[in-house]
């Protein structure tokens, strides 16, 4: 903020003013993605090393996502050992899109975090990008679109999941059986995501 | 260009079996097209053309010159291309000079025909002044802004509206003799077109010809001729049209065809590594006729309303 012609203070951005106590503060409309504690993000693996993988959330940096910090497929609490380390691309190889949150900002970066069921890789199904100003922060960013079948995780960082419905599922029970029909649900996924694109356009050009 | 998980392959190719494209599109549809022409106001025609988030700008320049001695009767055409780095980041320093090279010949391929001219989409004979001695040599130089897939065809059709903006010349021979005068005016149009030549008589010939080019008198270049190129990308067993550059990263080849307004093949390119059946070429290429009408029905009225709106002005 400058002081300009005695007309008081200006800000360099446009904004919503907002103040806290005696801090006045100009928060941006169009802003790069800022990752919050607790944020749903979805992401994409674009490396896998030591104990960890790198994912790409559309921010300045790639976040982090531990080893220690994801389920293992077998559901044991344990400590990863070498091999874990080892078979660490059996469970998220380069390329994967993922959903998370995230924990916090540490030393090395922002770390993510995925231990409930229903984050994890996801599959059958296809990754949007918006900008991120358009996905406000709500209580819910799962949904789940009964009469199609279809998925939505609206990541906080502007990449929208749109997929197959996956019941969360506990890893210890046997392999249920009875997929759902995956034509339809594909041409309602289609749908669902025509539909985000549409109101992408409409609200971008306001 | 960011990678896709296997479960987005699976997505891609399973929706084009259905005939479901990511973006809700059939299998032979096409973006919407975006035209603006005289974009470059020192070419003598130029247009931009972006087809979904694929942007092209195409100029053409033409300048006098002397014709081969191969084909002293037609006149010189030379397409060139270059991928700018802000398309895509790959395209920084070199990296973008193989895929240049590579439309550019299939360019050429497909617009200019065989090397004795014949077949060619562009007349190379109405380019001819003198014959043996002056030719119009057409530079046509297109620019890739932003790639998103299906280059070759935003380039054809940013070819063909550059082209068609081109107001060409005739020759008016007065006397056999080769003298002639050069007078350069700038012409009036928004849309500067080669302006016509007079081969004015004078005295005994030699070999130093001068042009009389005056403004005010322009013919019309006969480009409706010009074809357009429908590239068809095979994935898995269906092809479709207008891929984006998802879709190409999944595609098994792809064959690029130019057809002309009477529906006749002007140039054919296959791009891919995995082989195709004959019998399937000869799918792809009347699937090619029929989505080319579209395309081309589509450029017309552009072009028409191009000129409309430049009558007004």
């Amino acid at each position: 903020m400058e002081p300009w012609n005695s007309m008081g203070m200006v800000a360099t951005v446009c904004g919503v003013v907002e103040r806290v106590n005696k801090l006045v503060y100009v928060r941006a409309l169009r802003a790069k993605y800022k990752p919050e504690v607790g944020d749903i993000v979805v992401g994409r693996v674009c490396e896998v090393t030591q104990k960890r993988w790198r994912l790409d959330i559309n921010y300045s940096q790639d976040a982090v996502l531990m080893l220690s910090s994801m389920n293992l497929p077998d559901g044991i609490q344990r400590r990863r050992t070498a091999l874990d380390e080892l078979n660490m691309r059996s469970i998220f190889k380069e390329d994967d899109v993922i959903c998370a949150e995230v924990r916090g900002f540490q030393h090395d970066g922002l770390h993510l975090q995925a231990r409930s069921q229903k984050y994890g890789k996801l599959e059958r199904g296809q990754m949007l990008t918006v900008p991120p100003y358009l996905v406000k922060r709500r209580k819910q960013h799962f949904h789940h679109l009964e009469q199609y079948g279809v998925d939505l995780i609206f990541g906080c960082n502007g990449f929208i999941w749109v997929g197959e419905h996956v019941e969360a599922r506990d890893d210890m029970v046997e392999d249920q059986g009875n997929k759902p029909d995956w034509q339809n649900v594909k041409s309602n996924i289609n749908l669902t995501e025509t539909c985000l694109l549409k109101s992408k356009n409409e609200l971008t050009l306001q | 260009m960011v990678g896709l998980s296997l479960g987005e392959k699976h997505f891609i190719q399973g929706g084009i079996a259905q005939d479901l494209r990511s973006d809700g599109r059939k299998r032979l549809t096409y973006r919407p097209l975006y035209v603006e022409t005289g974009v470059i106001p020192q070419a003598n025609g130029s247009a931009r053309v972006r087809i979904g988030a694929t942007e092209v700008v195409s100029s053409v320049k033409a300048e006098l010159g002397k014709p081969g001695s191969l084909q002293p009767d037609k006149g010189r055409v030379t397409i060139y291309v270059d991928c700018s780095p802000t398309a895509a980041p790959m395209f920084e320093g070199r990296g973008g000079d193989e895929l240049s090279t590579d439309l550019s010949v299939a360019l050429q391929r497909c617009l200019l025909g065989g090397k004795s001219g014949a077949g060619a989409g562009i007349d190379l004979s109405s380019l001819i002044v003198v014959e043996g001695k002056i030719c119009w040599d057409l530079y046509i130089d297109c620019l890739v802004i932003s790639s998103d897939g299906n280059l070759l065809d935003t380039l054809g059709a940013a070819i063909k509206l550059a082209a068609s903006f081109l107001i060409s010349f005739v020759t008016d021979m007065r006397n056999s003799n080769n003298i002639i005068l050069i007078l350069f005016l700038k012409a009036a149009l928004s849309n500067t077109g080669i302006p016509r030549v007079h081969v004015a008589a004078g005295a005994s010939g030699d070999d130093n010809t001068e042009v009389d080019i005056s403004d005010e008198e322009f013919l019309q270049f006969d480009t409706s001729d010009i074809p357009v190129i429908v590239t068809l990308t095979k994935i898995g067993r269906h092809y479709i049209v207008d891929a984006t550059s998802e879709e190409e990263s999944e595609m098994n080849s792809a064959v690029s065809i130019s057809v002309n307004r009477k529906g006749h093949i002007c140039g054919l390119t296959k791009r891919g590594g995995a082989g195709l059946d004959p019998s399937i070429i000869l799918d792809m290429i009347s699937v090619a006729k029929h989505v080319s009408e579209q395309l081309i029905n589509k450029l017309d009225s552009e072009i028409a309303a191009a000129e409309a709106g430049e009558e007004e002005s």
